[in-house]
């Protein structure tokens, strides 16, 4: 049920009869008398037409999950029945999605028959997230804007999942190469035991245990396709522990909305962590922000503490030693956000990583390095891990980095007399710069930081820097030499 | 439909309305009183013989106005075209008013050159050209909203199509019926004269009650509700 409304143009019709009937009684005049009805009847025929009625809108695609850059298409139907009318149907889109094909917006006549109208696109998804496009809104119009225009929306959900490209690191082609990637240093563990968790199933190798043949699956198998026996795979024991420290400040927004630092840095993490995965690593993941590096204390809550009838009078005691002599200096701030996936391996963790990373943003997290670094510590003790933090570094913000990388000293191993703490830097301001004026200051830029590197380096880190439109993944991480 | 198209239907339709009102108005006999007014004057004798040429003057210079408004295109100069309009046919309905207030402050007896049919149908013109014009410019307006918001041309020009087509069905639908009315009113007139022979001002009374009858409807209208 609607409740009907007249448009300006509708009361001006009114109007203008009403003047005639009036003019034309003053004068005595017929003619005007039956002029002045010409409005009246112009309005009552188009408001007895009517205007359209949407009668269903539907979505032909489904829920989908792609990758960074790829596209999705959608086709939507709508049937339309009432009177003449213009009608929208819009199909509303993340602001991200660019449309590449098609209209995602449609304007039609609905003349007097019913009608189906039916029109599609296909959108580019350059940035990941998750996104649920639910909404196709539609407006229908009367052909004259007699009445008000009638707004309608339809919630059809489809779920779009864009996942970031990972940056894999599959294969190093330069053998002669003296560098590598560095590795925790529990890696020279190569085998160990064998857990209840479940990895894979994998085609039957010479030395496989026979209880480990997964029977049914094989006989599955063997009959369509002839071939050997399937095994399962379960994840074996290990201590090999990485710990990925993502910064999420304001500086990795540099760059434009689908392509800036926040998301090269993240694409790194996918590719760090598919690295060391793949080499029955346990990851651990930690979102940070850099701008909160200011140690503030411990916890406190802003929160006034409930009162409780019992207790009431509690407040009325004198506190042992008398009041206090000065105000008491309290840090109060608000609750600290942890974004922290503690340590695992497998598919499971990698898919865990993967969708924590579809929803980080941009101050995702509200603690510094230091202070996500605390909020692991016990974690991170009884391990000796490779702690690989992923930042911008800029030389005027450098006290955050040099903080954490402190407090990590006080809980990482020594291999061969260095730290394992990798500083990925990923160079920003290359990212940003779209001219060649911008590219020179660029360079600039990064040469005023070398500096910090040296800083840095003197404090056991490595720093890897990786400028993401001249160089890939692998190559950034081939280049430096490492002893890990 | 193209917006060309739209621009060039509403210069046709302009013109033809205020030509039509500048023909009917230079028939009239409140024209005539002020030409004779302007040959006695001064003017009269400067111009001479070629105060013959003052109808087509007159006429010329009325539509000239309209097409210069139209060029402006606004919603604001077409409602001064249909002022414009209003101000030429006026003279001619007061020929047929029973009370033509302006002719007892000059004397004047009506003696037009033209019918009260042809004053009607002139009258109708005005009115469809007033509902047509203020309806094209929402039409324009509504092109540029959904071009704005990224519809495709063709789709534009179809709706503006569809919309024209709409409009002009509709016009002439209200022309007829209204043309009917105005043809009918005569043996209603008469029909009616016996019952409402005993009320004093019939025409004043029924008036009244037809506005009446209009606002009611109307907030009828409104309160009701649509599913």
């Amino acid at each position: 049920m609607t409740t009907r409304l007249l448009t300006q143009d509708t009361i001006e019709l009114v109007v203008t009869t009403v003047t005639f009937l009036v003019m034309g009684m003053f004068l005595g005049n017929l003619i005007l008398i039956t002029l002045g009805l010409a409005p009246i009847i112009f309005l009552s025929l188009g408001v007895i037409v009517g205007q359209p009625r949407v009668a269903s809108v539907e979505r032909v695609g489904k829920d989908i999950k792609i990758n960074v850059d790829d596209k999705i298409s959608d086709r939507i139907v709508v049937n339309v029945d009432g009177g003449p009318g213009v009608v929208t149907v819009a199909d509303v889109l993340p602001k991200s999605f660019a449309l590449e094909e098609g209209t995602n917006f449609k304007a039609f006549w609905k003349g007097l028959k019913a009608k189906t109208v039916e029109f599609g696109y296909m959108a580019l998804c350059p940035k990941r997230g998750y996104y649920d496009i639910g909404e196709i809104s539609y407006e229908v119009r009367h052909p004259l804007i007699m009445s008000a225009n009638q707004l309608g929306s339809t919630t059809i959900k489809r779920a779009v999942v864009v996942q970031p490209q990972p940056l894999f690191v599959r294969k190093i082609k330069n053998h002669k190469s003296v560098t590598r990637i560095p590795m925790p240093m529990d890696a020279r563990f190569r085998f160990g035991i064998p857990t209840t968790d479940f990895r894979e199933i994998r085609e039957y190798q010479q030395g496989d245990h026979y209880r480990n043949i997964n029977w049914k699956a094989s006989a599955k198998r063997l009959s369509y396709k002839p071939g050997g026996f399937l095994v399962n795979e379960y994840e074996r024991e290990g201590k090999k522990v990485v710990w990925i420290f993502l910064d999420s400040a304001a500086h990795m927004a540099l760059g434009t909305t689908v392509n800036n630092t926040m998301e090269y840095a993240i694409r790194a993490t996918l590719g760090f962590t598919s690295f060391y995965l793949e080499r029955d690593c346990r990851v651990g993941l930690c979102v940070y922000d850099h701008d909160a590096f200011q140690w503030e204390g411990t916890f406190r809550s802003k929160e006034k503490v409930p009162e409780i009838g019992v207790l009431e009078g509690i407040y009325q005691m004198e506190k042992p030693g008398g009041e206090a002599q000065g105000p008491e200096i309290t840090y109060e701030r608000l609750r600290a956000q942890s974004r922290v996936l503690f340590p695992d391996v497998g598919k499971r963790q990698q898919y865990k990583i993967t969708r924590e990373l579809l929803h980080v943003e941009v101050r995702y997290s509200t603690e510094s390095l230091k202070e996500a670094i605390h909020s692991c510590r016990r974690y991170i003790v009884g391990t000796q891990p490779l702690f690989v933090v992923i930042t911008m570094i800029e030389a005027a913000k450098v006290q955050g980095i040099v903080e954490g990388v402190k407090e990590l000293h006080r809980y990482m191993g020594r291999a061969f007399g260095r730290t394992n703490v990798i500083l990925f830097n990923v160079m920003g301001y290359s990212v940003a710069a779209q001219t060649e004026e911008e590219k020179i200051a660029a360079g600039f830029l990064t040469y005023h930081n070398k500096p910090v590197y040296d800083v840095l380096r003197g404090m056991g880190c490595t720093v890897v820097n990786w400028d993401p439109v001249g160089e890939s993944f692998a190559q950034a991480l081939q280049k430096q030499k490492v002893s890990g | 439909m193209k917006e060309n198209s739209i621009r060039w239907i509403e210069l046709g339709v302009a013109v033809v309305a205020c030509y039509m009102a500048a023909v009917t108005m230079v028939q009239t006999t409140l024209y005539d009183k002020l030409v004779n007014m302007v040959k006695d004057s001064f003017v009269g004798e400067l111009v001479g013989d070629y105060i013959a040429y003052m109808d087509v003057v007159v006429i010329v210079l009325a539509v000239l106005g309209v097409v210069v408004m139209w060029r402006r295109g606004g919603e604001t100069y077409f409602g001064r075209i249909f002022m414009v309009n209003m101000l030429l046919f006026f003279p001619s309905v007061l020929d047929f008013s029973t009370f033509n207030w302006v002719g007892l402050i000059l004397d004047l007896t009506p003696t037009p050159k033209v019918t009260a049919l042809w004053v009607f149908a002139v009258g109708l013109i005005l009115q469809v050209t007033y509902l047509t014009l203020r309806h094209t410019v929402r039409f324009r307006e509504m092109r540029e909203e959904l071009l704005s918001r990224g519809a495709a041309a063709e789709d534009i020009d179809q709706v503006t199509g569809g919309q024209m087509g709409y409009l002009i069905m509709l016009a002439a639908g209200t022309a007829a019926v209204t043309a009917a009315i105005y043809l009918v009113v005569p043996f209603i007139s008469e029909a009616a004269k016996s019952p409402l022979g005993g009320i004093p001002m019939p025409h004043v009374i029924i008036g009244v009650v037809v506005v009446l009858w209009i606002a009611s409807a109307l907030i009828l209208y409104l309160r009701s509700s649509s599913q």
